[in-house]
């Protein structure tokens, strides 16, 4: 199984943690353990096709410039998150975006924006055409979403698995013949 | 925590201990010690009369960022009913200390007058922002600034317990120590620092017995003084080129290394009024400005030619500061982009401006000043002042003294909850219940260090200890509502959890400085395999921290994209080095760190990043209280990863240090290891070695 790793960034406060806890763990739990080798983890079917999914969220870590470079490195995916609440977290990414290119060295790099807190109609600050513009300005796909109310959230990571697929199709592994399987 | 602030959070203390007090209003519960802590600082006082900066009636007007030094902050009492100057000098109070990151003149948020005396401790360096700039940018970002207003370190800090009609400090002999154009030609240091004037004392040696003069008399001001053996900012700069050709920094960064000699007052600008630039500007020695007129022996030169590389050295490492602090007493319309980038990155490593968002950084950029205070108990300003700067201590410390008030004894590093009580008190609390009621849902753990607790009132003081709760202190309240979630909002009480945080981004950048300094392909492939085996040695030693740290500077861009210098690296390096990055894999939640880590035994240092994001995400994948009833699931994940964390010391580190020739210089190196931290340069200078092909 193809496996993809995506890294959600963006301000403090946009919902970064919230939109990862609901796509991996769709609904709440009591127990969510992220010291576990899976707590990251979702293996979800995109375009008939079984992919494993492992999502790196710098949360905790901030001011820790390490891990998000760590994680930039590491990340074949990314997710821009803004909040449609707050002028300044749309204000951020930016440097975010160029910060990626420059640690990925490439202009192409497979990348969701997204407007959380959508839920919040009457809060809203940052306009939809305003995302929209900024979206076509990186050349990249943009949603609105809620991970409160659950609007497209599962979208973010699908559409980023198929950016990733049409950047660097699964190379037609020399797949090792996987034995027969015998019954007796 | 207040006393008399609406309480709504429950606490229990992991580590360290608290004290609970109540203070009265009254002075004549003014604890012994508190008086003769009072008349050390009195002495002080009247030793630096002169230094004081701003005084009450001032229209001071920054917001300080502490760069180095410390300060202390003195407040005077509201209730002193004589006006004779012993008697108040006798109620002087410390109400703190600022150390490096700490900012002041938060009275700026709350346009309040100011409520305490700032004063030097050590030699300080601070950045400033000024009240006209702060109230342009607060305008534009009300958001950002109100949350700022509730994450300041020390509140709206110096309220105004004094109108301003109270004694205050006699005026005369003021001058002001903060002029709004602070000049670029004085040094920030009182004296050179050893490294700084070795390395002034080899260059003007080499400089003097160079034939081509370059070092001379000259005329200045149209002909009317000599200037004695100076010479011009861009000669200096050929000069300092063509002495390191094998060096190969810029023309920047060799300006950059002769003002750090400026700086320090190594060299000056003949009239004392220039940094140093790459112009036709003229600059001497200290020496020579003094009248020296000593030649070079052969001895000398013999001597100065041996400790050029490490002079040479010592400068490029501080250039970038020095470029830095050179851009931030620049005038505000003389910065270029180019500054303000630089500006802008450099602010992003600073706690208090972490919870601003980029772009009110970007603001700030534009305004904040660098600061330096020589001297130690220099007044920075007095209580009652208006409060119109807010500072950040980028180095050093500060004091808070408060005249009167009585029952004020000293807090410890790390411990922001008293000062913030003790600075804070009488009017303000009342208004900050209100402001922060609807965030009044936090639970505070206190991972390490100890606290303390300071109430206003009526008596009543008691001690709490590590592992206690004390949900029902409802009456100790107004902390700041940090939400648990990683130092971010965290802040107040986490100084050694942000200095080990610091001290890993200091040991990256180390890595990649130390390997991008070197020209020489096959010097640059042995400080490669050096720092390979330095990993080595980290992991033998079960320092996973700093290994992680080594692994993450060898995988930077900067480095990881020196395809020649990693070609040329010994086999045995190379694997070595596989075996060791696979460690830092993220993959399946950083399998391969978790797994490695639960065989070692204690001593361990773990990767501390990953501890705390698991607390991150436990605290927000987890409700905290389920249908009326506490989470236990959730408290017991947290105990397991605190424990995971007490394991790694349950027993003491035993091993026989190498004793090296030079122990002390390595401990000192190592202290304090010099590094640059700016992504940007860093990869250019990566590119300038090796250019990209194409
Ligand atoms: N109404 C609404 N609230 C949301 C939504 N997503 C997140 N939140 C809330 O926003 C707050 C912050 O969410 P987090 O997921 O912690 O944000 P984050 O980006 O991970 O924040 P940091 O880890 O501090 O950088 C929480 O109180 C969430 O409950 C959403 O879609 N709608
Ligand atoms: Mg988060």
């Amino acid at each position: 199984m193809r496996e993809y790793k995506i890294v959600v960034l963006g301000s403090g406060g946009v919902g970064k943690s919230a939109l990862t806890v609901q796509f991996v763990q769709g609904i709440f739990v009591e127990k969510y353990d992220p010291t576990i080798e899976d707590s990251y983890r979702k293996q979800v079917e995109v375009d008939g096709q079984q992919c494993m999914l492992e999502i790196l969220d710098t949360a905790g870590t901030e001011q820790f410039t390490a891990m998000r470079d760590l994680y930039m490195k590491n990340g074949q995916g990314f997710i821009l998150v803004y909040s449609i609440t707050a002028q300044s977290t749309f204000n951020d990414l930016s440097d975010l975006r160029e910060q990626i290119l420059r640690v990925k060295d490439t202009d192409d790099v497979p990348m969701v924006l997204v407007g959380n807190k959508c839920d919040l109609e009457e809060e809203r600050v940052v306009g939809k055409e305003q995302g929209a513009s900024l979206a076509r300005a990186f050349a990249c796909t943009f949603l609105e979403t809620s991970a409160k109310a659950k609007v497209n959230v599962n979208d973010i990571f699908y559409d980023l698995v198929r950016q990733v697929n049409k950047k660097s199709p699964e190379k037609k592994q020399k797949q090792k013949k996987k034995p027969l399987c015998v019954l007796l | 925590l207040n006393q008399n602030d609406s309480g709504s959070s429950w606490y229990i203390v992991l580590g360290g201990s608290l004290e609970v007090r109540l203070i009265t209003t009254n002075t004549q519960t003014t604890q012994t010690n508190t008086i003769e802590k009072a008349s050390v600082y009195l002495k002080r006082y009247a030793s630096s009369r002169d230094d004081i900066f701003l005084n009450q009636n001032d229209s001071g007007s920054s917001w300080y960022i502490v760069l180095g030094g410390s300060l202390e902050v003195r407040l005077i009492t509201t209730n002193t009913q004589t006006t004779q100057t012993n008697t108040i000098e006798k109620t002087i109070i410390t109400l703190t200390y600022l150390g490096v990151g700490a900012t002041f003149t938060e009275t700026l948020l709350g346009d309040l007058p100011r409520g305490a005396h700032i004063i030097t401790k050590t030699t300080c360096e601070l950045l400033r922002i000024q009240y006209r700039d702060f109230v342009e940018i607060k305008e534009r970002n009300k958001d950002v600034i109100s949350e700022l207003q509730m994450n300041t370190k020390i509140k709206n800090g110096f309220e105004p317990t004094i109108s301003k009609s109270s004694p205050s400090m006699p005026t005369q002999a003021r001058r002001t120590s903060t002029p709004d154009c602070p000049n670029p030609a004085e040094p920030i240091v009182e004296s050179p620092s050893v490294p700084m004037a070795r390395a002034g004392w080899v260059l003007r040696t080499l400089l003097l017995n160079d034939e081509s003069g370059t070092l001379r008399d000259r005329k200045t001001s149209g002909g009317r003084t000599i200037a004695r053996r100076c010479a011009s900012g861009s000669e200096l700069v050929d000069w300092l080129m063509s002495l390191a050709p094998s060096l190969a920094v810029s023309r920047q960064i060799t300006t950059g290394m002769w003002q750090a000699l400026l700086e320090e007052g190594v060299i000056y600008h003949v009239n004392g009024e220039q940094a140093f630039r790459d112009k036709c500007i003229l600059y001497n020695f200290w020496q020579d400005k003094e009248g020296s007129s000593s030649q070079a022996t052969a001895q000398d030169i013999a001597e100065a030619e041996e400790h050029l590389e490490e002079a040479l050295l010592a400068l490029a490492r501080r250039a970038p500061d020095a470029i830095l602090r050179y851009i931030l007493r620049k005038q505000p319309l003389d910065r270029t982009s180019e500054d303000l980038e630089q500006i802008y990155e450099e602010l992003l490593h600073l706690k208090p401006l972490h919870h601003l968002s980029n772009s009110v950084r970007r603001e700030l950029a534009g305004v904040v000043m660098f600061e330096a205070h020589p001297r130690k108990g220099e007044i920075l300003f007095h209580q009652g002042d208006e409060g119109k700067s807010w500072y950040i201590i980028i180095q050093g410390s500060v004091d808070v003294v408060i005249y009167g008030k009585g029952c004020v004894t000293s807090l410890y590093a790390g411990e922001d909850f008293g000062k913030l009580a003790l600075v804070n008190n009488a009017p303000r609390k009342y208004s900050y219940v209100f402001h922060q009621g609807d965030e009044g849902k936090s639970w505070y753990i206190i991972i390490q260090g100890s606290v303390d607790v300071v109430i206003y009132g009526k008596g009543c003081v008691t001690s709490l200890y590590a592992g206690e709760d004390f949900g029902k202190l409802a009456l100790v309240n107004n902390a700041p509502r940090y939400k648990f979630r990683g130092p971010n909002r965290f802040q107040q009480i986490t100084a050694n959890l942000d200095v080990f945080l610091r001290r890993f981004n200091e040991i990256q950048y180390w890595v990649i400085t130390e390997i991008l300094l070197v020209t020489s392909l096959n010097k640059r492939v042995q400080i490669l395999r050096k720092m390979i085996k330095l990993a080595a040695y980290c992991k033998e030693y079960r320092n996973i921290n700093a290994l992680f740290a080594v692994l993450m500077g060898l995988s930077n861009v900067a480095v990881s994209r020196l395809s020649l210098t990693w070609d040329k690296l010994p086999s045995k390096s190379k694997k070595t080095y596989t075996e060791l990055e696979a460690l830092i894999d993220p993959s399946k939640n950083h399998r391969a760190y978790r797994q490695a880590v639960s065989k070692l035994q204690s001593p361990v240092i773990p990767f501390m990043p990953l501890l705390l994001k698991d607390l991150a995400f436990t605290h927000d994948g987890n409700k905290t209280v389920v249908d009326g009833l506490v989470n236990f699931e959730k408290m017991h994940m947290f105990a397991q990863t605190l424990r995971t964390l007490r394991y790694c010391r349950t027993r003491h580190l035993v091993l026989d240090p190498p004793t090296p020739k030079c122990e002390s210089e390595v401990k000192s190196y190592v202290s304090c290891l010099r590094a640059m931290d700016n992504q940007r340069i860093l990869t250019s200078m990566s590119q300038k070695l090796e250019p990209r092909r194409s």
